[in-house]
């Protein structure tokens, strides 16, 4: 297993960044979605060692991140969020240096640092130093350092904040074919969710500190979640509110007589039949609806889970 | 026409790597970055100059005896002007010793703008997590950073104590060299205990603030008032004040190391005073490596 987390739980001061966080993953590409302060960087600074979580189990590739922390950090990339740069060392310096503290000569290191420079387009603008950086140079750098001693899995970071829509583009079509060649398993910590949408197969969905969902995004968008579109002959407020009291969301349609209702499992179609055959109501309409990601993220973010209530 | 870049994609690494233990990559680069600033170079001058001075004193010493020696084989005269070149110039136990203590202050400009920023510099960009996301135990970047800072004062103290420690026994008369070489164990025990003073002092205070300059003024201002408490309460009766000032406990070590014969550390144990300040010195430098492991505990958790 790549990832697994078992009741992680981390907390700074009264905030509390990690509740209970449990899941599996083994996906080649997964997106660790979630609003700014749900908890991303946090579980990835876990990952990492660079935090200890107060509770639960962290495992990487099966190793514990508490026990192991060298060994995993060593099968480890990570393109951290922000400015973490060495100011007065060059672009190729900056990536060999990191190799030399992954392990590697310090000859193989700089042949290394050119050829992941090249990988993500970094020009001779590697030989200036890293200050002088723009922010779509400064990523590309960033994620050079996190490959050059070839991870297994690369922990990308909030990597395309700040970037314009070219660079965007260019740093997505990179993580694609990083996904389809050879390249190492990448996590994708983002809170857009195009970024996802276009790169990964797998997600996890955080927020305030909860995983919210872990699987696959097909099953995400999938029949699991549905979004139903109901008209009905008779009291449609009266059945809406039946149904969020059965535990699904939903909201009024385009007419009076439409509602919008989300479906979450265990939660099916005969929810919607059942409330209406208790109030009287006769439906003479139901489509579902195919979900975008945005769509099936906010339902997952609004869904209420057990431990909420 | 613009420059293109074909990349060959991804290419998995051998198996070909080293153990991870990267303390010489973190030496090498903690000093070369603020090598390339301008002042940093311009900071090595004082202890250049402090160099040449000892030197021409040497030189003097050893100039003036062999040209008395040689005249006083002739007449009476010349035998009291090799006594009083002696006079003047003392000899080459006390320049060694003068040397190291100051040598120590030039060691210490030099350390503001090469050690000071060595753990502020990295705290104040981020960089800690670069760092630490790596395969790196925290061990392993405090003995780095460790290093890189005693390379300073190691080249601008140990060498120029052997250098000069060489040219007085090469240039000596042959039943000089011999006594001379007594020296040098000594010397060397001085100009180490000098790097780890320095090397603790300037860490302590890298680890603490949050920029190089910040770290530069702290280091050299507390070397600062610590000598002037050392040399200043004394006179006002606070006797025990005087193992404040670095550079003096230094000279008394040095003194006590240079004034015995024989092993090294026996003669300053004997000698309270010189213990006393050995202990002082020592102090200072724990204190300073201790705070580097309290902030990097407290920073990161690997």
């Amino acid at each position: 297993m790549l990832l697994s987390f078992l009741n992680l739980t981390q907390r700074f001061g009264s905030f509390v960044a990690l509740d209970r966080v449990s899941c599996e993953l083994n996906g080649r590409a997964i997106g660790l979605l979630g609003p700014n302060g749900a908890g991303k960087t946090t579980l990835m600074k876990v990952c990492l060692g660079l935090i200890a979580p107060d509770s639960g189990e962290a495992r990487l590739f099966g190793l514990d991140v508490r026990t192991h922390g060298t060994e995993v950090r060593g099968r480890l990339g990570y393109a951290a969020e922000g400015a973490g740069r060495l100011p007065g060392l060059t672009g190729v310096e900056s990536v060999a240096y990191m190799g030399e503290l992954c392990g590697l000569s310090r000859r193989l290191a700089l042949r290394r640092a050119h050829e992941v420079l090249d990988l993500v387009g970094l020009d001779e603008s590697r030989h200036r130093p890293v200050e002088t950086y723009s922010t779509g140079m400064h990523q590309r750098v960033k994620v050079a350092m996190a490959l050059v001693h070839d991870p297994e899995l690369l922990l990308l970071d909030e990597p395309t904040s700040g970037l314009d829509p070219e660079s965007r583009d260019d740093f997505l079509e990179l993580i694609v074919s990083l996904r389809q060649n050879a390249g190492p398993a990448i996590v994708l910590s983002t809170h857009l969710l195009h970024d996802v949408e276009r790169t990964c197969e797998d997600v996890i969905i955080m927020h305030r500190g909860r995983v919210r969902y872990a699987g696959s995004l097909a099953a995400l968008q999938g029949p699991s979640t549905q979004r139903i579109e109901v008209r009905t002959r008779g009291p449609a407020a009266a059945l809406l509110t039946a149904l969020r009291a059965r535990g699904a969301q939903g909201a009024p349609g385009r007419r009076e007589d439409t509602l919008e209702i989300t479906l979450r499992p265990p939660l099916g179609p005969e929810t919607i039949w059942q409330a209406a055959a208790e109030l009287g109501a006769v439906i003479w309409h139901l489509e579902p609806q195919v979900l975008s990601l945005e769509e099936a993220f906010l339902a997952t973010l609004a869904a209420t889970l057990p431990e909420d209530l | 026409m613009n420059n293109q870049i074909f990349s060959i994609g991804y290419r998995k690494l051998g198996t070909d790597r080293g153990p991870t233990r990267p303390i010489w990559p973190i030496a090498r680069t903690g000093l070369q970055i603020p090598w390339r600033h301008r002042l940093s170079k311009l900071s090595l001058l004082p202890a250049l100059a402090v160099l040449i001075g000892h030197a021409i004193w040497l030189s003097a010493i050893v100039i003036g005896r062999k040209a008395g020696e040689v005249a006083a084989t002739e007449n009476v005269a010349a035998a009291l002007s090799v006594q009083m070149v002696a006079g003047v110039f003392g000899d080459v136990r006390e320049v060694l010793s003068a040397f190291i203590q100051s040598q120590f202050y030039a060691s210490a400009i030099a350390l503001s703008f090469l050690g000071a920023p060595l753990i502020a510099d990295d705290v104040h960009a981020g960089a800690l997590d670069l760092y630490f996301a790596r395969p790196l135990r925290r061990v392993d970047y405090i003995l780095g950073k460790c290093l890189a800072a005693a390379l300073v004062p190691l080249g601008l103290l140990m060498i120029p104590t052997l250098l000069l420690f060489t040219a007085a026994a090469g240039t000596a008369a042959p039943g000089q060299s011999g006594e001379l070489w007594h020296l040098l164990l000594p010397s060397i025990g001085g100009a180490l205990l000098a790097t780890f003073v320095l090397t603790g002092l300037v860490l302590g205070f890298s680890a603490q603030a949050e920029r190089s300059r910040t770290a530069a003024a702290l280091f050299f201002g507390a070397l600062i008032v610590l000598t002037t408490l050392g040399n200043g309460l004394p006179q006002a009766g606070v006797s025990v004040a005087g193992y404040f000032a670095p550079d003096r406990d230094l000279r008394t070590v040095m003194d006590a190391l240079l004034g015995a014969r024989g092993t090294v550390f026996v003669p300053v144990v004997h000698n309270e005073s010189a213990f006393m300040s050995f202990l002082a010195l020592l102090g200072m430098a724990s204190a300073g490596f201790a705070s580097v492991w309290l902030s990097l505990r407290a920073k990161v958790s690997s």
